[in-house]
Formats: structure tokens, C-alpha cells, sequence
């Protein structure tokens, strides 16, 4: 396997190059440019939102099917919007896990043939660590070391990283993903898919101390988290609201919403700041889709600089998924020399070469 | 013309350079390593042998199915990939078709059978042609054989069939009680689908000046995806209108 494998002496990879990311791990088709890691050229997405909103959440065959068909055009986009052609790049960059395979496959697939192609140097991504390096895009003065709370749909993890290419696990989810917990009360509360932005929407009319929520691993000295208690607290009010009244009443929805939110960012806005403490760093970064939520970035900015620390957040359209990621995490791979062989395949649980 | 043909639509994998329609180079797997990980070092491979560039490609070839359809995939996006990286054309073959081709040449009925799983094949009727070459005269369907054998009744009423393909094995019985001695089986040799007949059939419709958008070029699935039909079921039980 010649995946991640050194280059040999004189491949160095430019300073300032031009990189191609790729990324189709879900339910979005994204391409784009990026120079010297940090100067984003362009940024294209295909949401495939509309395709999957009928099913209530992605469905697997569906967004393969999507992606297969957009991917291309996304690509040529990405390319023309940066003003540039396949000969000026420097290498290419795909997401190769984790995610669903058929959707990784077709991004892996369309890199490894660009690649052959122009015979341009190929580096494999971690989804994750592309989320963390969305930071150092919009921040030209952003370095290592620093801590980092990815949180999105699918993850909740808190990393430390020591330079950049080290992460070591500070804690993780032991149940759900922050982001699959709100998804699924917004749900039940029928506010459609994604139900995430809907939630935090509904939660800005209504009182945080409303509805009394548990907080998982309260009182545990960790940096872990768990959401599916406080999932199943939620639900259950919602379910006992529904019995007596026959309905849930709009302020009784909009009071829920609040508190649940309130308690999942103040779980995550305290162990974010708790990690940065215990690995000694002055800066907190946040990545992943729920650090576009107002209510969190309002929150870790407060508890942050209360306790001295810098932090940053990607704008909100580098939080979902996108290829800008992608390309700047994968010119801090090229330029330690790791290539990908023309044998780089989807690895759909591919776990994040973390240090524990 | 030279032409690079893929194919990744069954547990096979082939890969060719063709000119003129005939093999430059080929090169056929049949192991359980995925196509993800083969089919590019394939192409290297065959490029390599044949001792040309990825620039020197005219044109792509690329079976669209029926087929696995993560395999479809890998080889469409491969495809795709080179014939915009190269910006070449690039022409997408039925797996169909290219099975059938590959027994061509005689007067009769060629009907390739690819397992479907859920006790179900991948099936068209083919009628060869005089000058060679084969003319699809079915539907594509994705149906258990019993019904495939009913439907080929209907367009093949009389004469020879040559049944092809890696669900062929699994129906023998069945096929050769069914058609008695109009059934025939090519056996082992022609089992596998070859890169070069798709490159071949390739040509055929570049030569006539054809090719495929990149944008509209996409597997033949012959099914919709499961949670498609399902929904539709919900759809129409609740009494609602079924989306096509």
C-alpha cells in the first residue's frame, strides 16, 4: 500500500503551490483551489439537500448517484472560478475517508484519474482533519499548537495539535455526535432536514432555563462527552407534552429548543476550554458544521477569553463541507512529502492517525 | 484511433488499448482485490506496455452497466476524469452489449445474463448482424430469469440463442429446459467481458462522430435506488401521487 508513503528526495512539494481539493464524502460535490495552503481561490459546492429532503436524511445510493453526475462539472468550475488550468496545479487533494464509500469513491476516483492524467502529485485527506485546517484559511496567522473541538453530524472530538500532521485525542464522544442529537430532536420537532439550522432558529425565541436538561459525564473528571442522554431527556419531554396536550404548542417547542441547545453548548464550550487548559496551548479553534451555530460561537468566544485564550472560528461557509479543506489540509501533507499511489482507495471508517 | 477502454461492471476487470478496433493492450483481473484499488495501476499498466503516455489518448471507453453499481461508478468517475483531465471524448457502452459482442458473428440471438442478486438478472435480447456487430431488439431488465426467458419468447420467437454472462452458470438447467436445443453456450472463453470488444463498439460510434457528454454520461442502474421504490410505496398507499 502505497498510501501515505514518502516521496523520494528532490519530489519536494513548492511553497505557495497550487492545490486541488476534492470532496464528496456525504451529500456534498465540492471543489477547490487553494495557494500555499491558506489563499483560498475558489470554493464550489454542489448541496445535494434537495435530492435527499424527501427521505428525511441521506440516503447512501442517492447521493453516490448525485455525486457521480456533478462531480465533474464541480472540477472544471472550481477551476475556472480560480482562473486557472490543470497544468498549473501543484498536486491534488481528496477526502478518502471516513464517509459513506459510494459517495468517497466517485471524489477518489476522479482525483486519482486528474492525477494520472497531468501527472500531478496525489494526497489522501481525513475528512476530520480537513474540517480542523478550514481555520487556516481565513487566518493567515494561525499555527500550531493549539486545541481543537471538531463537532458536526457525524463527530465530537477535542484535539490538541502539537504542530501541524499531530493530533492527539484529548476526548470524544461516547454515544452520539452533538450534531446527530439536535438533528434528531429538530426531527421529532418536524422542522424537516437538516434539521440543525431550523433547531438554532427556532431556539432564539425561546428561555434556555425552560425545560431542565441533563449534561452528560457532568461531574466526571474527562474530556469526553455524551449526547444520548440528554437526546433521550429531550425526547421523552416531548413525548409526555404530546400525551397531555395532544400537540406540542409552538412556545413549548421554541422553550425546548433553547434549553437543549443551551445544554449542548454548555457542554462543549466548557471541556473546549477545560482542553486548551489542560494541554497548556492560548489557542481554541472550532470546526465542523455545528460551529456555524451562533449561540456556541457566542459562547466558547465568552468562557474563551474569560480564561486568556485566542479563538477562532472558520466562517460559516467553511464549517459544512467543502473542498477548501480539503486542499489546505492536503498542502500541509504534500509538503512533508506524502503521496498517494494510484491504488488509493475510499476507507469509509478510517480513523484519524491520532496520538492518544 | 487509440482508444483506453474500462470496464469495472462485474467482479471482472478489464482494462485496453484499442486502435484501429483491434487490442493494443489488455489487461483482464478476476480477484477479490476492489476495481477501486486496481483499475488505475490497470491503466498505468497497459499504457506502460504499450509504451505510451496518458496524452496520447484520443478518446475514452468506459462500460455504463448494467452492473455492480459501485463498480459502474469507480469506472465512470475514472472516466470521466481522464476524458476531461486529457479533453478527449469519450463514449459509454452497455456491459450488454459488449457480452454480446463478443460471440457476434454468426446468425441468431445472443442473450447476456449478469447475476443481479435478489434472484434476479441483468438480461437483453441481442440479434447478431450479418456484417458483425449485434442489435439490441429488448428492453434492458433487471428481472428473476423465468420472466427474462418469457420476454425473449416475445422478440426471439425462433432461432438460435447464445446465453453469456456470469449468471449463465447459476441457470443452466433452467435455460437449456426452457429453450432445449436452441440454447447455446459459449462456454468458459468468452465468459469474461473483454476491454478491447468495448473499445471496438466504442469506436464504431466515434467513427460515426458520436460521443457522450460528460455531464450526461451515467450508469445504465436499470433499477432505481431501494429507498426510491419505498417511497414511492409509502406515496402511494397514503393515496398520494408516486413521483416518476
Amino acid at each position: 500500500m502505497s498510501v501515505g508513503a514518502a516521496a523520494g528526495a528532490g519530489d519536494r512539494f513548492p511553497a505557495g503551490g497550487l492545490v486541488l481539493g476534492i470532496e464528496t464524502s456525504c451529500d456534498e460535490s465540492a471543489a477547490a483551489v487553494v495557494a500555499g495552503g491558506r489563499e483560498l481561490r475558489s470554493n464550489v459546492i454542489a448541496s445535494q439537500v434537495a435530492a435527499h429532503r424527501k427521505f428525511g436524511g441521506v440516503v447512501p445510493e442517492v447521493a453516490s448517484r448525485k455525486h457521480l453526475e456533478t462531480i465533474v462539472g464541480v472540477v472544471d468550475a472550481a477551476l475556472a472560478e480560480a482562473g486557472v488550468r490543470l497544468t498549473d496545479l501543484s498536486g491534488v487533494a481528496v477526502t478518502y475517508g471516513p464517509g459513506l464509500v459510494g459517495s468517497l469513491l466517485v471524489g477518489v476516483s476522479t482525483a486519482k484519474a486528474l492525477a494520472l492524467a497531468k501527472d500531478l502529485p496525489l494526497v489522501g485527506v481525513h475528512h476530520v482533519e480537513a474540517h480542523i485546517y478550514a481555520n487556516f484559511l481565513d487566518e493567515p496567522g494561525l499555527e500550531p499548537p493549539l486545541v481543537c473541538l471538531t463537532v458536526s453530524g457525524g463527530h465530537t472530538a477535542l484535539f490538541h495539535l502539537p504542530e501541524y500532521g499531530r493530533y492527539v485525542l484529548l476526548g470524544q464522544t461516547r454515544d452520539d455526535a452533538a450534531g446527530e442529537a439536535l438533528d434528531k430532536v429538530a426531527r421529532v420537532l418536524g422542522l424537516g432536514y437538516p434539521g440543525g439550522p431550523a433547531l438554532e432558529k427556532l431556539a432564539e425565541e425561546g428561555d434556555p432555563g425552560a425545560v431542565p436538561l441533563p449534561r452528560g459525564l457532568a461531574g466526571e473528571e474527562t474530556l469526553d462527552f455524551s449526547f444520548s442522554g440528554l437526546k433521550t431527556a429531550a425526547l421523552s419531554f416531548l413525548n409526555s407534552v404530546r400525551q397531555r396536550e395532544g400537540a406540542i404548542p409552538p412556545e413549548v417547542a421554541r422553550d425546548l429548543a433553547a434549553s437543549l441547545q443551551w445544554a449542548v453548548v454548555d457542554v462543549l464550550a466548557g471541556r473546549a476550554v477545560a482542553a486548551a487548559a489542560r494541554a497548556g496551548v492560548r489557542t481554541l479553534i472550532v470546526s465542523g458544521g455545528v460551529a456555524a451555530n451562533r449561540s456556541l460561537r457566542a459562547e466558547i468566544r465568552r468562557r474563551g477569553g474569560e480564561a486568556g485564550l485566542s479563538v477562532h472560528f472558520p466562517p460559516a461557509s467553511l464549517c459544512t463541507d467543502n473542498a477548501a479543506m480539503v486542499a489546505c489540509a492536503g498542502y500541509y501533507r504534500l509538503r512533508r512529502g506524502e503521496r498517494a499511489g494510484l491504488d488509493l482507495n475510499a476507507v469509509p471508517n478510517l480513523p484519524l492517525a491520532a496520538e492518544e | 484511433m487509440l482508444i483506453l477502454a474500462l470496464d469495472s461492471s462485474t467482479r471482472l476487470g478489464s482494462v485496453a488499448l484499442v486502435r484501429q478496433r483491434a487490442p493494443v493492450a489488455e489487461y483482464t483481473l478476476s480477484v477479490q482485490r476492489t476495481h477501486a484499488e486496481r483499475l488505475l495501476p490497470a491503466v498505468a499498466q497497459v499504457l506502460r506496455g504499450a509504451g505510451c503516455t496518458p496524452a496520447d489518448l484520443e478518446a475514452l471507453a468506459v462500460t455504463r452497466g448494467p452492473g455492480s453499481f459501485t463498480g459502474l461508478r469507480i469506472a465512470l468517475a475514472t472516466a470521466k476524469g481522464l476524458a476531461y483531465a486529457l479533453n478527449r471524448p469519450v463514449v459509454g457502452v452497455s456491459t450488454l452489449e459488449a457480452l454480446a459482442y463478443g460471440v457476434s458473428g454468426w446468425a441468431g440471438f445472443v442473450c447476456p445474463l449478469l447475476d443481479a442478486r435478489r434472484g434476479e438478472a441483468y438480461a437483453a435480447v441481442y440479434r447478431t448482424l450479418p456484417g458483425g456487430g449485434v442489435e439490441r431488439s429488448s428492453d434492458y431488465l433487471a428481472l428473476p430469469v423465468p420472466a427474462i426467458l418469457d420476454r425473449l419468447d416475445e422478440v426471439a420467437p425462433e432461432g438460435r440463442v447464445a446465453f453469456v454472462g456470469d449468471a449463465v452458470p447459476l441457470h443452466r438447467q433452467l435455460l437449456q429446459g426452457r429453450l432445449g436445443e436452441r440454447a447455446i453456450f459459449p462456454g468458459e472463453a468468452v465468459a469474461a467481458l473483454r476491454a478491447s470488444w468495448v473499445g471496438a463498439l466504442a469506436a464504431e460510434r466515434l467513427e460515426r462522430g458520436e460521443s457522450d457528454p460528460l455531464d450526461r454520461l451515467v450508469p445504465l442502474y436499470v433499477r432505481p435506488p431501494e429507498a426510491e421504490v419505498r417511497w414511492a410505496e409509502r406515496q402511494g398507499k397514503e393515496g398520494e401521487p408516486v413521483c416518476s
